[in-house]
Protein backbone atom coordinates (compact mmCIF):
# COMPACT_ATOMS: atom_id res chain seq x y z
CA UNK A 1 0.00 0.00 0.00
CA UNK A 2 2.98 1.98 1.28
CA UNK A 3 4.23 1.42 -2.68
CA UNK A 4 1.32 2.53 -3.78
CA UNK A 5 0.96 5.68 -2.00
CA UNK A 6 4.77 6.41 -2.98
CA UNK A 7 4.15 6.08 -7.37
CA UNK A 8 0.92 8.17 -7.06
CA UNK A 9 2.53 10.70 -5.28
CA UNK A 10 5.36 10.50 -7.56
CA UNK A 11 2.83 10.50 -10.66
CA UNK A 12 0.81 13.38 -9.11
CA UNK A 13 4.50 15.29 -8.31
CA UNK A 14 5.55 14.84 -11.93
CA UNK A 15 1.98 16.13 -13.21
CA UNK A 16 1.87 18.94 -11.43
CA UNK A 17 5.73 19.46 -12.40
CA UNK A 18 5.22 19.08 -15.97
CA UNK A 19 1.76 21.29 -15.78
CA UNK A 20 4.29 23.92 -14.70
CA UNK A 21 7.43 23.39 -17.18
CA UNK A 22 4.58 23.13 -19.93
CA UNK A 23 3.49 26.45 -18.77
CA UNK A 24 1.02 27.51 -22.00
CA UNK A 25 2.66 25.77 -24.44
CA UNK A 26 0.00 22.94 -25.04
CA UNK A 27 -1.91 25.95 -26.32
CA UNK A 28 0.67 26.40 -29.14
CA UNK A 29 -0.25 23.11 -30.87
CA UNK A 30 -3.87 24.31 -32.02
CA UNK A 31 -3.03 28.34 -32.56
CA UNK A 32 0.07 27.76 -34.47
CA UNK A 33 -1.64 25.01 -36.90
CA UNK A 34 -4.95 27.12 -37.23
CA UNK A 35 -2.92 30.63 -37.61
CA UNK A 36 -0.58 28.85 -39.67
CA UNK A 37 -2.95 27.08 -41.96
CA UNK A 38 -5.24 29.94 -42.57
CA UNK A 39 -2.43 31.94 -43.90
CA UNK A 40 -1.39 28.88 -45.91
CA UNK A 41 -4.22 29.02 -47.42
CA UNK A 42 -6.20 32.60 -47.75
CA UNK A 43 -2.89 34.19 -47.99
CA UNK A 44 -0.74 32.07 -49.55
CA UNK A 45 -3.46 30.71 -51.57
CA UNK A 46 -1.87 27.22 -51.53
CA UNK A 47 -4.39 23.87 -50.96
CA UNK A 48 -5.51 22.79 -48.35
CA UNK A 49 -3.89 19.28 -48.60
CA UNK A 50 -0.32 21.27 -49.13
CA UNK A 51 -1.79 23.48 -46.04
CA UNK A 52 -2.13 20.89 -43.73
CA UNK A 53 1.42 19.68 -43.93
CA UNK A 54 2.77 23.06 -44.31
CA UNK A 55 0.39 23.70 -41.06
CA UNK A 56 1.52 20.16 -39.13
CA UNK A 57 3.86 20.88 -36.24
CA UNK A 58 5.72 17.60 -34.37
CA UNK A 59 2.89 17.14 -31.92
CA UNK A 60 -0.58 17.03 -34.76
CA UNK A 61 -3.94 18.58 -33.91
CA UNK A 62 -6.36 15.95 -33.22
CA UNK A 63 -9.04 17.83 -35.77
CA UNK A 64 -8.93 20.98 -37.95
CA UNK A 65 -11.81 22.47 -39.55
CA UNK A 66 -12.71 25.31 -42.29
CA UNK A 67 -15.09 27.72 -42.48
CA UNK A 68 -14.95 28.99 -46.00
CA UNK A 69 -18.20 31.03 -45.59
CA UNK A 70 -16.49 32.85 -42.93
CA UNK A 71 -12.50 32.36 -43.62
CA UNK A 72 -11.92 30.86 -40.73
CA UNK A 73 -9.83 27.75 -39.73
CA UNK A 74 -10.01 26.10 -35.96
CA UNK A 75 -7.75 23.26 -34.98
CA UNK A 76 -8.12 21.08 -31.86
CA UNK A 77 -4.58 19.90 -30.28
CA UNK A 78 -4.01 18.74 -26.43
CA UNK A 79 -7.32 19.78 -25.40
CA UNK A 80 -6.79 23.40 -26.28
CA UNK A 81 -9.58 24.68 -29.71
CA UNK A 82 -7.77 27.88 -31.49
CA UNK A 83 -9.43 29.57 -34.23
CA UNK A 84 -7.60 31.29 -37.09
CA UNK A 85 -9.51 34.47 -39.18
CA UNK A 86 -8.53 35.92 -42.77
CA UNK A 87 -9.49 39.24 -42.29
CA UNK A 88 -8.41 40.80 -45.76
CA UNK A 89 -6.00 40.85 -48.87
CA UNK A 90 -3.33 43.64 -46.93
CA UNK A 91 -3.86 42.20 -43.13
CA UNK A 92 -4.11 38.65 -43.92
CA UNK A 93 -4.62 36.41 -41.09
CA UNK A 94 -5.27 36.24 -37.11
CA UNK A 95 -5.55 33.80 -34.45
CA UNK A 96 -8.44 35.03 -32.93
CA UNK A 97 -9.10 32.88 -29.67
CA UNK A 98 -7.42 29.54 -27.64
CA UNK A 99 -9.65 28.15 -25.47
CA UNK B 1 -4.64 41.95 -63.35
CA UNK B 2 -1.53 43.16 -61.68
CA UNK B 3 1.04 44.58 -64.09
CA UNK B 4 3.17 41.54 -65.04
CA UNK B 5 6.30 41.50 -62.09
CA UNK B 6 8.28 39.90 -64.44
CA UNK B 7 7.97 42.66 -66.76
CA UNK B 8 9.58 44.92 -64.42
CA UNK B 9 13.40 42.98 -64.74
CA UNK B 10 14.40 42.69 -67.88
CA UNK B 11 16.73 39.72 -68.78
CA UNK B 12 20.04 39.34 -68.15
CA UNK B 13 21.89 37.53 -70.76
CA UNK B 14 25.40 37.30 -70.07
CA UNK B 15 25.55 34.20 -67.09
CA UNK B 16 28.97 33.31 -68.22
CA UNK B 17 30.27 36.74 -67.69
CA UNK B 18 29.30 36.21 -63.74
CA UNK B 19 29.72 32.58 -62.74
CA UNK B 20 31.91 29.78 -64.13
CA UNK B 21 29.75 27.31 -65.61
CA UNK B 22 30.17 24.32 -63.67
CA UNK B 23 30.47 25.36 -60.37
CA UNK B 24 26.96 27.65 -60.64
CA UNK B 25 25.69 24.24 -61.96
CA UNK B 26 26.52 22.79 -58.55
CA UNK B 27 24.87 25.80 -56.68
CA UNK B 28 22.07 24.84 -58.28
CA UNK B 29 22.37 21.14 -58.22
CA UNK B 30 22.69 22.29 -54.08
CA UNK B 31 19.61 24.34 -54.28
CA UNK B 32 17.39 22.15 -55.39
CA UNK B 33 18.21 18.80 -54.73
CA UNK B 34 15.11 17.50 -53.03
CA UNK B 35 17.51 14.94 -50.97
CA UNK B 36 18.99 17.13 -49.10
CA UNK B 37 16.14 17.42 -46.80
CA UNK B 38 15.58 21.39 -47.72
CA UNK B 39 12.92 22.60 -49.88
CA UNK B 40 13.27 25.41 -52.03
CA UNK B 41 10.41 26.99 -53.44
CA UNK B 42 11.79 29.71 -55.50
CA UNK B 43 14.98 31.22 -56.55
CA UNK B 44 15.31 34.46 -58.50
CA UNK B 45 18.94 36.09 -59.01
CA UNK B 46 19.65 39.69 -60.28
CA UNK B 47 22.73 40.74 -61.90
CA UNK B 48 22.60 44.91 -62.46
CA UNK B 49 18.95 45.41 -61.94
CA UNK B 50 18.52 42.79 -64.53
CA UNK B 51 16.60 39.00 -64.20
CA UNK B 52 19.54 36.89 -64.17
CA UNK B 53 18.15 33.40 -63.27
CA UNK B 54 14.45 32.50 -61.94
CA UNK B 55 12.91 29.36 -60.79
CA UNK B 56 9.61 28.45 -58.95
CA UNK B 57 9.06 24.74 -58.07
CA UNK B 58 4.75 23.77 -57.60
CA UNK B 59 2.81 24.36 -56.16
CA UNK B 60 4.63 28.22 -56.14
CA UNK B 61 4.68 30.52 -59.12
CA UNK B 62 7.17 33.81 -58.84
CA UNK B 63 4.34 36.04 -58.62
CA UNK B 64 2.69 34.11 -55.61
CA UNK B 65 2.70 35.19 -51.95
CA UNK B 66 5.33 33.94 -49.74
CA UNK B 67 5.94 33.64 -46.10
CA UNK B 68 9.24 35.42 -45.91
CA UNK B 69 9.18 35.03 -41.63
CA UNK B 70 12.37 37.16 -40.30
CA UNK B 71 12.93 38.54 -43.58
CA UNK B 72 10.17 41.04 -42.55
CA UNK B 73 12.75 42.75 -39.85
CA UNK B 74 14.82 44.31 -42.84
CA UNK B 75 11.44 45.47 -44.26
CA UNK B 76 10.56 46.98 -40.96
CA UNK B 77 13.70 48.74 -41.21
CA UNK B 78 12.77 49.92 -44.37
CA UNK B 79 9.77 51.37 -42.79
CA UNK B 80 11.56 52.99 -40.11
CA UNK B 81 14.04 54.74 -41.97
CA UNK B 82 11.03 56.31 -43.96
CA UNK B 83 8.77 57.31 -40.64
CA UNK B 84 12.23 58.94 -39.60
CA UNK B 85 12.07 60.82 -42.88
CA UNK B 86 9.23 62.01 -42.25
CA UNK B 87 9.49 63.11 -38.23
CA UNK B 88 7.55 60.74 -37.10
CA UNK B 89 10.06 58.89 -34.76
CA UNK B 90 14.13 59.17 -34.57
CA UNK B 91 16.72 56.58 -33.61
CA UNK B 92 18.21 58.37 -30.19
CA UNK B 93 14.01 58.18 -29.06
CA UNK B 94 13.75 56.96 -25.88
CA UNK B 95 10.98 54.40 -24.96
CA UNK B 96 10.01 55.68 -21.27
CA UNK B 97 8.58 58.96 -23.50
CA UNK B 98 6.07 56.88 -25.59
CA UNK B 99 5.79 53.33 -22.94
CA UNK B 100 5.51 55.09 -19.09
CA UNK B 101 5.50 51.77 -18.21
CA UNK B 102 9.18 51.65 -19.03
CA UNK B 103 10.65 53.30 -15.93
CA UNK B 104 13.10 50.74 -14.83
CA UNK B 105 16.62 52.39 -14.50
CA UNK B 106 17.58 50.22 -17.51
CA UNK B 107 14.36 50.44 -19.60
CA UNK B 108 14.25 54.16 -19.88
CA UNK B 109 17.47 54.18 -21.82
CA UNK B 110 16.25 52.20 -24.19
CA UNK B 111 16.36 54.00 -27.30
CA UNK B 112 14.83 52.92 -30.72
CA UNK B 113 18.11 52.23 -31.94
CA UNK B 114 18.91 50.10 -29.20
CA UNK B 115 15.99 47.81 -30.86
CA UNK B 116 16.85 48.22 -34.10
CA UNK B 117 20.41 46.81 -33.16
CA UNK B 118 19.04 43.94 -30.97
CA UNK B 119 20.34 45.63 -28.22
CA UNK B 120 18.02 46.53 -25.68
CA UNK B 121 19.31 44.66 -22.29
CA UNK B 122 15.78 43.28 -22.60
CA UNK B 123 15.75 39.29 -21.84
CA UNK B 124 14.64 37.08 -24.80
CA UNK B 125 14.29 33.42 -25.97
CA UNK B 126 14.11 33.44 -29.86
CA UNK B 127 14.75 29.87 -30.47
CA UNK B 128 11.45 27.67 -31.11
CA UNK B 129 12.88 24.73 -32.93
CA UNK B 130 15.41 23.97 -30.07
CA UNK B 131 12.97 24.76 -27.09
CA UNK B 132 9.56 25.42 -28.13
CA UNK B 133 8.60 25.31 -24.18
CA UNK B 134 10.59 28.21 -23.41
CA UNK B 135 10.82 30.17 -26.49
CA UNK B 136 9.39 33.69 -26.09
CA UNK B 137 8.23 33.66 -29.98
CA UNK B 138 6.10 30.64 -28.77
CA UNK B 139 4.65 33.28 -26.58
CA UNK B 140 4.17 36.18 -28.56
CA UNK B 141 2.67 34.74 -31.69
CA UNK B 142 0.83 31.83 -30.47
CA UNK B 143 -0.02 31.49 -26.53
CA UNK B 144 0.03 34.13 -24.07
CA UNK B 145 0.87 37.50 -25.85
CA UNK B 146 -0.66 37.06 -29.38
CA UNK B 147 -3.43 40.02 -28.82
CA UNK B 148 -0.78 42.41 -28.30
CA UNK B 149 2.46 40.96 -29.72
CA UNK B 150 4.35 44.47 -29.50
CA UNK B 151 4.04 44.51 -25.77
CA UNK B 152 5.60 41.13 -25.32
CA UNK B 153 9.22 42.73 -25.13
CA UNK B 154 7.96 45.76 -23.25
CA UNK B 155 7.20 43.51 -20.04
CA UNK B 156 10.46 41.60 -20.44
CA UNK B 157 12.97 41.90 -17.51
CA UNK B 158 16.69 43.79 -18.23
CA UNK B 159 18.81 41.96 -18.25
CA UNK B 160 22.12 44.07 -19.20
CA UNK B 161 22.07 47.94 -19.78
CA UNK B 162 20.75 48.99 -23.32
CA UNK B 163 23.94 48.71 -26.04
CA UNK B 164 25.83 46.35 -23.84
CA UNK B 165 24.78 42.93 -25.21
CA UNK B 166 23.40 41.51 -28.75
CA UNK B 167 20.17 39.42 -28.25
CA UNK B 168 18.17 38.32 -31.19
CA UNK B 169 14.58 39.26 -30.69
CA UNK B 170 11.44 38.73 -33.00
CA UNK B 171 10.15 41.09 -29.48
CA UNK B 172 12.16 43.75 -30.37
CA UNK B 173 11.04 44.60 -33.62
CA UNK B 174 7.25 44.17 -32.57
CA UNK B 175 7.84 46.62 -30.11
CA UNK B 176 9.29 48.80 -32.63
CA UNK B 177 6.31 48.72 -34.99
CA UNK B 178 4.28 48.95 -31.88
CA UNK B 179 5.92 52.21 -30.78
CA UNK B 180 5.75 53.40 -34.64
CA UNK B 181 1.80 52.78 -33.90
CA UNK B 182 2.01 55.00 -31.35
CA UNK B 183 3.69 57.70 -33.10
CA UNK B 184 1.22 58.54 -36.56
CA UNK B 185 -2.11 58.34 -36.30
CA UNK B 186 -3.80 54.94 -37.11
CA UNK B 187 -4.92 55.50 -40.76
CA UNK B 188 -1.56 56.88 -41.68
CA UNK B 189 0.08 53.71 -39.63
CA UNK B 190 -2.35 51.38 -41.13
CA UNK B 191 -1.41 51.91 -44.99
CA UNK B 192 1.89 53.25 -43.94
CA UNK B 193 3.70 50.00 -45.58
CA UNK B 194 2.10 50.72 -48.85
CA UNK B 195 1.84 54.26 -49.21
CA UNK B 196 5.70 54.90 -48.15
CA UNK B 197 7.34 51.32 -49.53
CA UNK B 198 5.61 49.31 -51.25
CA UNK B 199 3.69 51.18 -54.26
CA UNK B 200 6.65 53.44 -54.64
CA UNK B 201 8.58 49.92 -55.76
CA UNK B 202 5.48 48.76 -57.24
CA UNK B 203 5.38 46.13 -55.48
CA UNK B 204 1.73 44.84 -55.25
CA UNK B 205 1.80 41.57 -53.71
CA UNK B 206 2.55 41.91 -50.17
CA UNK B 207 0.44 41.53 -46.80
CA UNK B 208 1.57 42.16 -43.55
CA UNK B 209 -0.56 41.01 -40.68
CA UNK B 210 -1.37 42.97 -37.08
CA UNK B 211 -2.14 41.91 -34.39
CA UNK B 212 -5.49 42.33 -31.88
CA UNK B 213 -4.00 45.80 -31.20
CA UNK B 214 -3.36 46.79 -34.94
CA UNK B 215 0.45 46.38 -34.31
CA UNK B 216 1.96 44.97 -38.03
CA UNK B 217 4.29 41.82 -36.75
CA UNK B 218 7.23 43.13 -38.35
CA UNK B 219 9.39 40.32 -37.04
CA UNK B 220 7.58 37.55 -38.96
CA UNK B 221 4.68 38.19 -41.10
CA UNK B 222 4.69 39.70 -44.09
CA UNK B 223 3.87 37.67 -47.34
CA UNK B 224 5.07 38.60 -50.73
CA UNK B 225 6.38 37.05 -54.05
CA UNK B 226 9.77 36.31 -54.82
CA UNK B 227 9.84 38.95 -57.42
CA UNK B 228 9.07 41.65 -54.96
CA UNK B 229 11.37 40.35 -52.31
CA UNK B 230 14.26 40.26 -54.70
CA UNK B 231 12.73 44.18 -56.08
CA UNK B 232 13.72 44.99 -52.22
CA UNK B 233 16.71 43.63 -52.13
CA UNK B 234 17.42 45.70 -55.76
CA UNK B 235 16.10 48.61 -53.71
CA UNK B 236 18.43 48.35 -51.27
CA UNK B 237 21.64 47.45 -53.71
CA UNK B 238 20.44 50.71 -54.96
CA UNK B 239 20.84 52.61 -51.51
CA UNK B 240 17.58 53.32 -51.19
CA UNK B 241 16.86 54.66 -54.97
CA UNK B 242 14.44 53.52 -57.11
CA UNK B 243 12.90 54.43 -60.71
CA UNK B 244 15.45 58.12 -60.27
CA UNK B 245 13.80 59.02 -57.11
CA UNK B 246 15.47 58.62 -53.57
CA UNK B 247 13.03 57.05 -51.37
CA UNK B 248 14.74 55.94 -48.63
CA UNK B 249 18.19 57.65 -46.99
CA UNK B 250 21.21 56.42 -48.09
CA UNK B 251 22.97 57.46 -44.76
CA UNK B 252 20.12 55.25 -42.87
CA UNK B 253 21.02 52.49 -44.92
CA UNK B 254 24.92 52.62 -44.38
CA UNK B 255 24.20 53.07 -40.97
CA UNK B 256 22.76 49.70 -40.88
CA UNK B 257 25.46 47.72 -42.49
CA UNK B 258 27.68 48.77 -39.29
CA UNK B 259 28.51 46.05 -36.80
CA UNK B 260 26.06 46.62 -33.43
CA UNK B 261 28.82 47.63 -31.06
CA UNK B 262 26.95 44.98 -28.54
CA UNK B 263 27.80 42.57 -31.08
CA UNK B 264 31.41 42.52 -30.42
CA UNK B 265 31.14 42.25 -26.54
CA UNK B 266 28.53 39.48 -27.08
CA UNK B 267 29.64 35.54 -27.45
CA UNK B 268 27.42 33.83 -28.90
CA UNK B 269 26.86 29.96 -28.76
CA UNK B 270 27.81 27.62 -31.44
CA UNK B 271 28.07 29.54 -35.30
CA UNK B 272 26.00 32.08 -34.25
CA UNK B 273 28.96 33.72 -32.85
CA UNK B 274 30.77 34.19 -36.15
CA UNK B 275 27.63 35.92 -37.66
CA UNK B 276 27.43 39.92 -37.36
CA UNK B 277 24.87 41.64 -37.14
CA UNK B 278 23.98 45.34 -37.59
CA UNK B 279 20.67 47.33 -37.58
CA UNK B 280 17.81 44.33 -38.73
CA UNK B 281 20.43 43.29 -41.34
CA UNK B 282 22.88 40.34 -41.01
CA UNK B 283 26.28 41.24 -42.01
CA UNK B 284 29.48 39.56 -43.53
CA UNK B 285 31.81 41.85 -41.86
CA UNK B 286 35.49 40.83 -40.07
CA UNK B 287 34.66 40.48 -36.25
CA UNK B 288 37.86 42.53 -34.85
CA UNK B 289 36.78 41.98 -31.48
CA UNK B 290 36.22 38.43 -31.24
CA UNK B 291 39.26 37.78 -32.51
CA UNK B 292 40.64 34.17 -32.23
CA UNK B 293 40.87 34.61 -36.17
CA UNK B 294 36.92 34.54 -36.89
CA UNK B 295 37.09 36.41 -39.59
CA UNK B 296 34.03 36.88 -41.66
CA UNK B 297 31.15 34.38 -41.62
CA UNK B 298 30.80 33.55 -45.07
CA UNK B 299 34.05 33.70 -46.11
CA UNK B 300 33.85 33.60 -50.00
CA UNK B 301 30.96 36.10 -50.47
CA UNK B 302 32.72 39.67 -50.17
CA UNK B 303 32.78 41.19 -46.60
CA UNK B 304 30.17 44.27 -48.52
CA UNK B 305 27.46 41.17 -48.27
CA UNK B 306 24.89 41.64 -46.20
CA UNK B 307 21.60 39.40 -45.71
CA UNK B 308 18.14 39.38 -44.19
CA UNK B 309 17.66 35.90 -43.28
CA UNK B 310 14.60 33.79 -41.92
CA UNK B 311 12.91 30.63 -40.98
CA UNK B 312 12.62 27.25 -42.57
CA UNK B 313 15.64 29.31 -45.17
CA UNK B 314 14.13 32.58 -46.16
CA UNK B 315 17.30 34.49 -48.13
CA UNK B 316 17.90 37.56 -49.11
CA UNK B 317 21.43 38.49 -50.24
CA UNK B 318 22.79 41.53 -51.44
CA UNK B 319 26.22 42.14 -52.61
CA UNK B 320 26.69 45.90 -53.92
CA UNK B 321 30.05 44.84 -55.33
CA UNK B 322 29.20 42.58 -57.75
CA UNK B 323 25.80 44.26 -58.07
CA UNK B 324 24.17 40.85 -57.04
CA UNK B 325 20.79 40.26 -55.29
CA UNK B 326 19.75 36.72 -54.35
CA UNK B 327 16.34 35.78 -53.41
CA UNK B 328 15.64 32.14 -51.79
CA UNK B 329 11.85 31.33 -50.56
CA UNK B 330 11.32 28.00 -48.95
CA UNK B 331 10.05 25.39 -46.27
CA UNK B 332 12.88 23.72 -45.31
CA UNK B 333 10.91 22.04 -42.33
CA UNK B 334 13.19 18.40 -42.74
CA UNK B 335 16.28 20.26 -42.94
CA UNK B 336 17.08 23.12 -42.46
CA UNK B 337 19.41 24.55 -45.77
CA UNK B 338 22.83 24.41 -44.75
CA UNK B 339 23.42 28.39 -45.49
CA UNK B 340 27.04 27.99 -45.22
CA UNK B 341 27.46 25.56 -48.34
CA UNK B 342 24.66 27.25 -50.11
CA UNK B 343 26.90 30.71 -49.81
CA UNK B 344 30.07 29.14 -50.46
CA UNK B 345 28.74 27.43 -53.57
CA UNK B 346 27.62 30.70 -54.73
CA UNK B 347 31.09 32.12 -53.95
CA UNK B 348 32.99 29.51 -55.56
CA UNK B 349 31.40 29.95 -58.64
CA UNK B 350 31.74 33.53 -59.08
CA UNK B 351 34.53 34.26 -61.66
CA UNK B 352 37.19 36.35 -59.41
CA UNK B 353 37.25 39.24 -61.39
CA UNK B 354 33.88 39.86 -60.53
CA UNK B 355 34.63 40.32 -57.79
Amino acid sequence: MKKVTFVLLIAIGLLIGGYFYLGDFPKAVAASFAKEFCSCLYVEELSEQDCAIFAKQIIPVSAYGINKKTHTIWAKGLSFTALAKFDQRHYGCRLMSID
Amino acid sequence: MPVSHFSAFEKFDQLPTFFKKNQFQRFLDYTWDSKEGHTTDCMVILLKGKLAYERCDAPFSSQQKHRVWSISKSFTHALIGLAIQQNYIRLDDTLDATFPMAKSQYKKQITLKHLMQMSSGLDWQEGYEGNPIRSNVVEMLYTKNFKDMGATSLNQRSIAKPGQKFRYSSGETNLVMKWLKAKMPKTTYDHFPWNSLFIPLGIQTATWEKDHEGTFIGSSYLYLSILDLAKFGQFYLQNGRWNNRQILSPSYIKQAMKLAPSFNQTHLEGPSNRESYGMHWWLNVDLPNKGRGLGRPYKKLPSDAYMALGHQGQTLLIIPSMQLVLARSSRDKKKSLDRKKFFDLLGDSFHTEAL
